[in-house]
């Protein structure tokens, strides 16, 4: 039964992939401006600029040129960056890793303090409690990422000295310089998800907790946290695990700033980069990669529906 | 009052009231004796505080919204309102147990049935998972629910809704306590299932020695099943007694009057048949939902005929199609095959435009009046919707809806407030008065008074029957209640799993039924010695009073 649900929603996703290419492709080339031009720079003579087209392939016809690139991508080749001659998936490959490890971080610190905050202010709702975490979660949207970077720089940091300011290291290079250089971008960029979820959850749970099955499992005689945790949360989690997974398809694409505030070298510069010079080549590749994220995204999102709620599951 | 020393749970002017600034009494000091292995019914309205006394005893009341005020509940001996949460957590399910209304929600839609019952052993015994398991499948054997062990597997959804009830029971005895708070456990079940679900409560009742506090709006359910009755009403108690003194000889005016107020399965008396030409006449109507293997055959070669003025009901179960038929009347619902006529027109033959005119004739009043109306549009604008989408000016529609507002009871004034101003009751005035908007020629009405309390239920079929007296109407009325339909029916169809098993004069199939299933609805139907009281109090009525003996 889950095998079948699995595999109709891969299939499902197949042509949005398609059409996902299709756009990455025509909107680049639907946009003004030249790769040739900015590869010769503003004085290139006519014959020049043509040569340098020729060899980028860009005079063929726009349905020629999308065929190689889908022929390319199809046998796992992405391309060559217009501007550096260097293989795009190389290109992506060096930055992807800061990214997807910044983005999970995020994210871990984000349920780690929006589920619990949620589900609290949920069960003492219209308490003190319940309006300090609504105080708190405001504050969180509305401070911009920037400010927060700085000010946790400023303190952790340069003051205290507990965490470096700068910079990246690899999981790889041993988990305390890996978490010395992660903790606080990944504060950073969870302080506006924290809010975000926290407010799902709580909403979500609101609703869950005046269910006729919560007053049962209380005339059971069930303590508080196994009525939260195991019976309401669980019903709760269907429009939480949606804003989950949108808001981390959102970090991996939204991380510019944070990337920037913390000189992480990972694929929010790159967009920049890639958009800022023309690279074709790297921007089509970009927007692909981030389109077939979401997809991916939305297909675990499906599969947790499934796995959590056995309604969906077998209908 | 019963000697104290012998109840189980024993409570003493009990108070309750909301928290907040708007501080409002609800439970104006409740007197309640249970004896062990006996039965309490506590009858009363909506509102009467009925839940919200059995709340009480088990602590459940909703904090920072309502709480105890004054007064003492004890269980046992045992003061339950100075019991900490932890003493209180421990109590339940060992000692007092509850089961709720609706089956349908009660249960938690995202475990097993078998592993929450599991639950209630393993919070509060110490049993490992092996004996647990065991307890698990012999209290689903002890609801007499089949192949317990595949069962356990099963998700609430998979069950039907007396099934589910049962597992609600199972749950709630499984450790045997003392008291077992029902609260209106079967209301939303139908009738055989209701029958059922009440022998099972009472068996486990006897082989368990548990007490019951059965918490009921259905008079009938209490003739059959309470040793003592407490009729309440607005948080205060009305009457207590033995049940067969407090049906047979109500000293309390409001008990008195709730009981007139059930209908008696004894037909209306009969009307001469009319021989005029059929307003609705529907011939071999089939209905399949899906296709293939999948195809679930809703109604097949079901046929009637409503003439003007006449009541015809359809009855049955849930499932049995009756909604399905209704919506095909309508035309909500396209059917596989089959004829609807309407004055003599074959409504498939007619074109779009001439179709929607023709749906004019039709008015529909649903089940629920709390959800029929847009919460959020005055009476007026609620009312007048159709007329003005059939072109009606303004003006002339709002003093329509002025004088039919009247009509059904409401004062004009009524047109400019919104839907959660007006009780229930009054809801569906409005939503008859929506119907009739129209210049209906036939109401269809699904089960219209199925959501609504007895005293206001005999109010809105009085004057559903005046309406029809004033305008002529022809009224399809669905319902799965057969004393209602007895009250208000020229005519009963019987409607099994999408089949018509039988159909005639109320007055033959609710007494003389052809049909073993029409019987089996009857002999469910609860309350049958209430009738017999009834008759019994109409009789004196009709005889003039003796003068009083020596």
């Amino acid at each position: 039964m889950m095998l079948r649900f699995f595999v109709w929603r891969l299939a499902s996703a197949v042509p949005v992939v398609a059409i996902i290419a299709v756009i990455a492709f025509g909107l680049l080339h639907l946009t003004p401006g030249d790769p040739a031009r900015i590869v010769l720079g503003e004085n290139a003579t006519a014959e020049n600029l043509a040569a340098v087209r020729t060899a980028m392939g860009l005079d063929l016809p726009l349905p020629v040129q999308f065929g190689h690139w889908l022929w390319g991508i199809l046998h796992g080749d992405l391309g060559v960056s217009m501007i550096s001659r260097a293989p795009v998936s190389r290109l992506i490959g060096q930055r992807i890793g800061p990214t997807v490890a910044l983005a999970l971080c995020a994210m871990t610190v984000t349920i780690a303090v929006a589920l619990p905050l949620g589900v609290l202010a949920a069960w003492k709702r219209g308490a003190l409690v319940d309006r300090a975490v609504l105080a708190l979660s405001v504050l969180g949207f509305s401070v911009p990422v920037f400010v927060l970077g700085y000010v946790l720089i400023g303190t952790f940091a340069v003051d205290l000295r507990w965490f470096a300011a700068q910079g990246y290291r690899s999981p790889a290079d041993g988990l305390v310089p890996f978490l010395r250089h992660m903790t606080l971008p990944a504060i950073t960029l969870a302080s506006t998800y924290v809010a975000l979820i926290a407010r799902m959850t709580r909403a979500s749970m609101v609703e869950v907790l005046d269910e006729d099955y919560i007053r049962t499992a209380r005339a059971k005689g069930l303590a508080e946290p196994r009525v939260l945790f195991r019976h309401a949360l669980r019903n709760a989690a269907v429009p939480i695990i949606t804003v989950v997974g949108s808001g981390f398809a959102m970090m991996v694409s939204g991380v510019v700033i944070t990337e920037s505030v913390f000189n992480i070298p990972g694929i929010g510069r790159l967009v920049v980069d890639s958009v800022l010079s023309r690279d074709y080549a790297l921007i089509q590749a970009l927007i692909l990669l981030t389109g077939v994220l979401y997809v991916v995204i939305n297909l675990l999102i499906d599969l947790a529906y499934a796995l959590t709620d056995p309604r969906i599951r077998y209908q | 009052m019963t000697p104290t020393t012998t109840s189980l749970l024993r409570i003493r002017d009990l108070r309750l009231a909301t928290l907040g600034p708007a501080r409002k009494e609800l439970l104006h000091g409740i007197d309640l004796d249970i004896r062990p292995r006996e039965t309490l019914c506590l009858v009363g309205e909506s509102g009467s505080g009925k839940s919200l006394t059995s709340l009480a005893v088990m602590g459940l009341l909703p904090p920072r919204e309502l709480a105890v005020t004054g007064g003492e509940i004890r269980l046992d001996g045992e003061d339950l309102l100075a019991a900490s949460p932890r003493r209180l957590r421990a109590l339940r399910a060992t000692r007092m147990a509850m089961i709720f209304q609706e089956p349908m929600t009660a249960l938690n839609p995202l475990m097993r049935v078998g592993d929450q019952l599991d639950e209630v052993f393993a919070v509060h015994t110490t049993l490992d998972r092996r004996e647990r398991r065991r307890r698990v499948i012999a209290a689903l054997e002890d609801v007499h629910l089949p192949d317990p062990e595949k069962l356990a597997l099963r998700f609430p959804h998979q069950l039907s809704g007396g099934q589910r009830q049962r597992i609600m029971i199972a749950m709630a005895l499984a450790l045997e306590p003392k008291l077992l708070i029902a609260d209106e456990p079967t209301t939303a079940l139908d009738v055989t299932t209701q029958a059922q679900i009440l022998k099972l409560i009472e068996e486990l009742q006897e082989r368990h020695g548990t007490a019951v506090l059965f918490i009921t709006h259905d008079m009938g359910v209490v003739a059959d099943i309470a040793d003592r009755v407490l009729v309440l009403r607005h948080g205060s108690p009305v009457e207590e007694g033995e049940t067969r003194r407090v049906v047979g000889a109500p000293t309390a005016d409001y008990t008195r009057e709730l009981l007139a107020a059930v209908p008696t399965l004894d037909p209306r008396p009969a009307r001469a048949p009319s021989s005029a030409t059929p307003v609705l006449a529907v011939e071999g109507l089939c209905k399949t939902f899906g296709g293939g293997a999948h195809a679930v055959k809703a109604l097949h070669d079901v046929g009637f005929a409503l003439r003007p003025g006449r009541t015809l009901g359809v009855v049955g179960e849930s499932g049995s199609g009756k909604s399905t038929l209704a919506r095909c009347v309508m035309g909500l619902e396209t059917v596989s095959s089959g004829v609807v006529r309407i004055d003599g027109t074959d409504v498939r033959q007619l074109d779009k435009a001439a179709r929607r005119r023709h749906a004019t004739r039709l008015q529909m009043v649903f089940q629920d009046p709390n959800r029929s109306l847009d919460p959020r549009r005055t009476v007026l604008q609620s009312v007048v919707e159709g007329a003005l989408n059939f072109g009606v000016d303004k003006r002339t529609a709002a003093e329509k809806a002025a004088a039919l507002i009247e009509t059904v009871g409401l004062p004009r004034a009524s047109l400019d407030r919104y839907p959660h101003q007006f009780s229930g009751g009054q809801r569906q005035r409005i939503a008859i008065a929506r119907a009739l908007m129209m210049d209906p020629e036939v109401i269809v009405a699904d089960e219209a008074v199925s959501a609504l309390d007895v005293s206001v239920q005999a109010q809105v079929l009085d004057l559903l029957m005046s309406l029809q007296a004033k305008f002529g109407l022809a009224i399809l009325f669905i319902t799965h209640d057969l004393r209602v339909a007895a009250r208000l029916c020229d005519d009963v169809l019987v409607m099994r799993r999408g089949v018509a098993v039988e159909s005639g004069p109320a007055e033959r199939v609710l007494t003389r039924p052809a049909d073993d299933y029409t019987r089996r609805l009857l002999d469910a139907a609860p309350g049958r010695s209430l009738d017999q009281a009834a008759r019994l109090r109409a009789a004196e009525a009709s005889i003039p009073a003796a003068p009083p003996g020596p």
